[in-house]
């Protein structure tokens, strides 16, 4: 394998870690502050001590998100100093922009994290919540407009390899940038609003913990799914519209549609024959591709055949494309199949077969949006920058590629399980309550922030008391080189 | 030189000042959090957990400020430092994730875990040594561009003296500043045997950090002789960082350390800030040190203003914040009177302990 599908390879995976974490940084602090919200104005305690419990989560994805952000950062410039030695010229202003709703992110958090104790009033403490949903969603749309300009370029002239008249604004506002931002957007608070959901959907099977709370957790998550579910299907079909115009191969490999045709099928599933160029058992829905693609259905839409063999994107991204589009599908009858039986039929809601449909769909909207960018990036190959910039050219001529391959790969899945045991250890450790009483608004209870008095740990004496608690647990890890902390400082 | 490269640069290399004291006390108290693990000092832990915690976060970005920066004014720097550092970047990219990781997860265990902390620590004296690299690598002659081709010679890159020796200048002078830093909030907190810890570790390191300031100078006129003779040049400069230098250490000697605390970080920060920007000025005209100049590898004239708008607007968000999150975070107790500074101590320190505790 040569070195740059080793690039390829390490920075999709570098991508599809930190696009978890990112993602979920993007729509944690809306449903966060809906539950704080929730909790102050209805005086529900469930409410609160959901807002206290997800913040320990975000805090977490939050640090994990911004070194896994730091790793990408770094690897599009060290794997694709080409790209990014044009990219600086044209598209630099997003990354530039996007550093300051990174920092606003990173203070507001741990104003919002560490205040909950410290700022009394509980408004101020909530307003502090507004500015993380502004600057993480704002962070995220920066670097996807990046990504569009990687698939539509705009605001530059290529005169003879040379570049030309450049104007990084209209490369912001590149053609496909609005259907990208809208779809990414959304599609961040559908995964994350169907994992909340899902999350509920299992407390509740498992019966562990309070009941009322798993149940304000299910329909906040569900609201905000259904919401973004639809919203989903439509910014999606958008997206394909744009791909129709501005990246016409794509489109056809997406629909594995060979020969350019009139009133084209929309085939579903099937498998690729690439050697006959056809289509083996997909369901062929007549017209319905082209009006997917141009909103009529006698409509022509071009075919593989139009572009040569060597600059078909991998037909890969029609197994990617049509699996995501299930997926949206599915949550999208789920979540609004959620809310009519709420209104209609509330007693099937608890029913056991309809939760567990809830809790099986918990990862459905993380594996729907890895679907999404491996459709969007391996459908644009073999460009980076699409027909101005092949990624081989953009690839560094540095050594090492492969080696530093297995060192991510590796430190990715300690990264992953890591979060996993973390997380588990902690929420098992900090069980919620089968009562969730008036303690849960004060200050006083532990929730999720560790705050002093938890019932069953006696409140903490003063500080002198406090370090002999801790240092005989020390004592007894067997560390071989313990060394009594000196009685007596000698010129303190 | 054109004057947007001579802007482009100054703004660049003054993040570059600014990250490079903020990453050192970052980095610095992740050391001194592992030392005071070690040794059984809960004090001293608690201390310099309580400045990392809600920092580190921020330094990051600033360093990511610092590369998007970089790129976007000098867009051929992602070229010719993208290609040659591939290999040292990587290992600090890695080296920061798993500090930052176990700084994240060190919150939610009971007490400070072995694993955590050793990669805090460690990670805290790797990073500046792997991150120097981009200034060493730009004039030890590692780096070779000609008709847009790059060279890279991994000896060099590694073991040029100019690298080693600024990489344990940095790693030193990490320990050195932040040891003032947290010798200063353990004064304010009243916490007499985590200053003498902290006192005694910034004493010795200031002591080592000045030897191996003459050590880089030497390995300068091996490698790059007429960038150290442009830095005796402004020979009045170099007087004044050696000075601060020795106001620090000398402050650090008193016995009555409260009110010298304020003053030896003080000395020590502006002397280390002024001997980086020295440093910097004293590289002009060069990006790459006699291949590449900076004016070659300046952006185009649109991005360029662009850029400059949004930085602008950018510090207008920026400053507030940071004032805020001190306010709100990092002030330490003042000790107005020893009731109420003990009081507001315990309070903060059942907050620590519930919080690293995780009760
Ligand atoms: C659609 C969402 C999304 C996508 C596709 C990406 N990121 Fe990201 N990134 C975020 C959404 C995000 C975020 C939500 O803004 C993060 C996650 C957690 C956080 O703190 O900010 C973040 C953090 C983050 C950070 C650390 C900032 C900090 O310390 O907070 C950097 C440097 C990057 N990202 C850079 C990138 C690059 C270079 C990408 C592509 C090549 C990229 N991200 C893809
Ligand atoms: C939004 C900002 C993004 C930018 C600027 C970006 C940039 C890049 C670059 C420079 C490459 C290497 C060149 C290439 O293969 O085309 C790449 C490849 C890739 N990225 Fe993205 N990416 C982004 C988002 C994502 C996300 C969130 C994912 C999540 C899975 C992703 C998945 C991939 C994959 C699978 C590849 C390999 C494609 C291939 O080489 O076959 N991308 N991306
Ligand atoms: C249900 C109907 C859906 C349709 C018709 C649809 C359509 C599309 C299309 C055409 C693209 C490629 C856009 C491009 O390459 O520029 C895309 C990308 C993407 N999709 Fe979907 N999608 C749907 C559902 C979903 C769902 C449910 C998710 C995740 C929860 C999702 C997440 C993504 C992501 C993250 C991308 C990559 C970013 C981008 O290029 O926009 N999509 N989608």
């Amino acid at each position: 394998m040569s070195s740059v599908v080793f690039g390829r390879m390490l920075m999709a995976s570098s991508l599809a870690v930190h696009i978890v974490f990112a993602v979920t940084g993007i729509a944690l602090p809306l449903l966060v502050s809906a539950a704080e919200l929730l909790g102050i104005v209805r005086r529900d305690e469930h409410y609160t001590l959901m807002a206290r419990r997800w913040t320990r989560t975000m805090l977490v994805l939050f640090a994990v998100g911004s070194v896994t952000g730091t790793i990408v950062g770094f690897q599009i410039t060290l794997l694709w100093p080409g790209f990014m030695a044009l990219a600086g010229k044209v598209i630099a202003l997003p990354f530039a922009i996007e550093i300051f709703p990174f920092f606003v992110e990173a203070i507001f958090l741990a104003i919002y994290v560490y205040g909950w104790d410290r700022i009394r009033n509980r408004w101020l403490h909530w307003l502090s919540s507004l500015p993380i949903i502004v600057a993480a969603a704002s962070s995220g749309l920066l670097i996807t407009i990046v990504n569009a300009f990687m698939n539509s370029p705009a605001g530059f002239t290529l005169k003879n390899g040379q570049l030309a008249d450049v104007d990084p604004i209209a490369a912001i506002f590149n053609p496909t940038m609005p259907d990208e931002i809208a779809h990414v957007l959304v599609t961040a608070y559908l995964c994350t609003g169907i994992a909340l959901a899902g999350l509920a959907a299992f407390g509740l099977l498992r019966k562990r913990g309070s009941a009322a709370y798993h149940q304000r957790a299910l329909r906040l998550g569900m609201a905000a799914s259904a919401i973004a579910s639809t919203l989903a299907i439509f910014t999606g079909d958008r997206s394909a519209k744009a791909l129709a115009l501005y990246q016409p191969e794509k489109l056809a490999a997406m629909e594995a549609l060979f020969e350019s045709k009139y009133a084209a099928p929309l085939t579903v599933g099937g498998v690729i024959d690439t050697a006959h160029q056809r289509v083996i058992g997909g369901i062929e829905l007549p017209g319905l591709l082209s009006w997917l693609a141009f909103g009529r259905t006698d409509a022509q839409v071009r075919g593989l055949d139009t572009f040569a063999q060597s600059q078909w994107p991998p037909l890969l991204v029609h197994y990617t494309f049509d699996a995501m589009v299930g997926i949206g599908m599915w949550l999208g009858t789920l979540t609004l199949g959620f809310w009519a039986l709420y209104f209609l039929r509330r007693e099937w809601l608890s029913r056991r077969a309809f939760l567990w449909a809830i809790a099986l769909s918990l990862p459905l909207g993380y594996v729907a949006m890895e679907l999404g960018w491996m459709t969007t990036e391996i459908g644009r190959q073999p460009w980076i920058i699409y027909h101005i910039m092949t990624v081989a050219e953009a690839f560094t001529s540095a050594p090492y590629v492969p080696q530093l391959f297995f060192l991510f790969i590796a430190l990715y899945a300690a990264l992953s399980a890591g979060t996993v045991i973390v997380l588990r250890r902690y929420f098992r450790a900090h069980p919620l309550p089968e009562e969730v009483t008036g303690e849960a608004s004060k200050a006083g209870n532990d929730g999720g922030l560790g705050v002093p008095s938890e019932p069953d740990t006696p409140p903490l004496p003063a500080p002198a008391a406090r370090r002999e608690r801790r240092v005989p647990d020390r004592r007894h890890t067997h560390r071989p080189t313990t060394r009594t902390p000196r009685k007596v400082e000698s010129h303190g | 030189m054109d004057s947007r490269a001579l802007v482009a640069f100054g703004l660049i290399w003054g993040l570059l000042t600014i990250y490079a004291l903020l990453a050192a006390l970052d980095f610095g108290a992740g050391f001194y959090r592992w030392l005071a693990y070690r040794r059984g000092r809960d004090e001293a832990h608690t201390i310099a957990d309580d400045f990392l915690t809600p920092v580190w976060e921020v330094v990051n970005v600033f360093l990511v400020l610092l590369v998007v920066g970089t790129i976007g004014f000098f867009p051929l720097s992602a070229a010719i430092f993208g290609t040659s550092l591939l290999l040292p970047f990587s290992l600090a990219v890695i080296v920061l994730t798993v500090r930052g990781v176990a700084i994240g997860f060190s919150h939610l265990g009971k007490h400070p875990s072995r694993p955590y902390e050793t990669a805090i620590g460690i990670g805290g004296l790797l990073a500046p040594a792997l991150l120097v690299s981009f200034v060493a690598a730009s004039e030890s002659g590692a780096i070779t561009f000609d008709a847009g081709v790059v060279h890279v010679s991994q000896g060099l890159l590694w073991f040029s003296p100019l690298y080693l020796a600024l990489a344990l200048l940095a790693v030193v002078t990490t320990t050195h500043l932040s040891a003032l830093l947290l010798y200063r909030r353990a004064l304010l907190r009243s916490a007499a045997k985590a200053a003498a810890f902290y006192r005694r570790a910034a004493l010795h390191s200031g002591l080592v950090s000045g030897a191996l300031a003459m050590v880089l100078l030497l390995a300068l006129r091996w490698v790059a002789p007429d960038h150290l003779s442009a830095l005796i040049g402004l020979w009045p400069l170099l007087l004044a960082v050696a000075l601060g230098w020795a106001l620090d250490l000398w402050m650090l000697t008193h016995r009555n350390g409260a009110r010298r605390g304020p003053l030896a970080l003080f000395a020590g920060l502006s002397a280390w800030g002024l001997a980086i920007v020295l440093f910097g000025l004293t590289r002009l005209p060069w990006l790459l040190y006699g291949q590449v100049r900076l004016d070659e590898a300046l952006t185009p004239p649109a991005m360029f203003t662009a850029l400059i708008v949004t930085v602008a607007i950018g510090m207008l968000v920026l400053v507030p914040s940071l004032v805020l999150l001190y306010m709100v975070l990092l002030r330490p107790a003042e000790p107005t009177s020893a009731g109420t500074s003990a009081a507001s101590e315990r309070q903060r320190t059942r907050d620590r302990t519930a919080v690293t505790a995780g009760s």
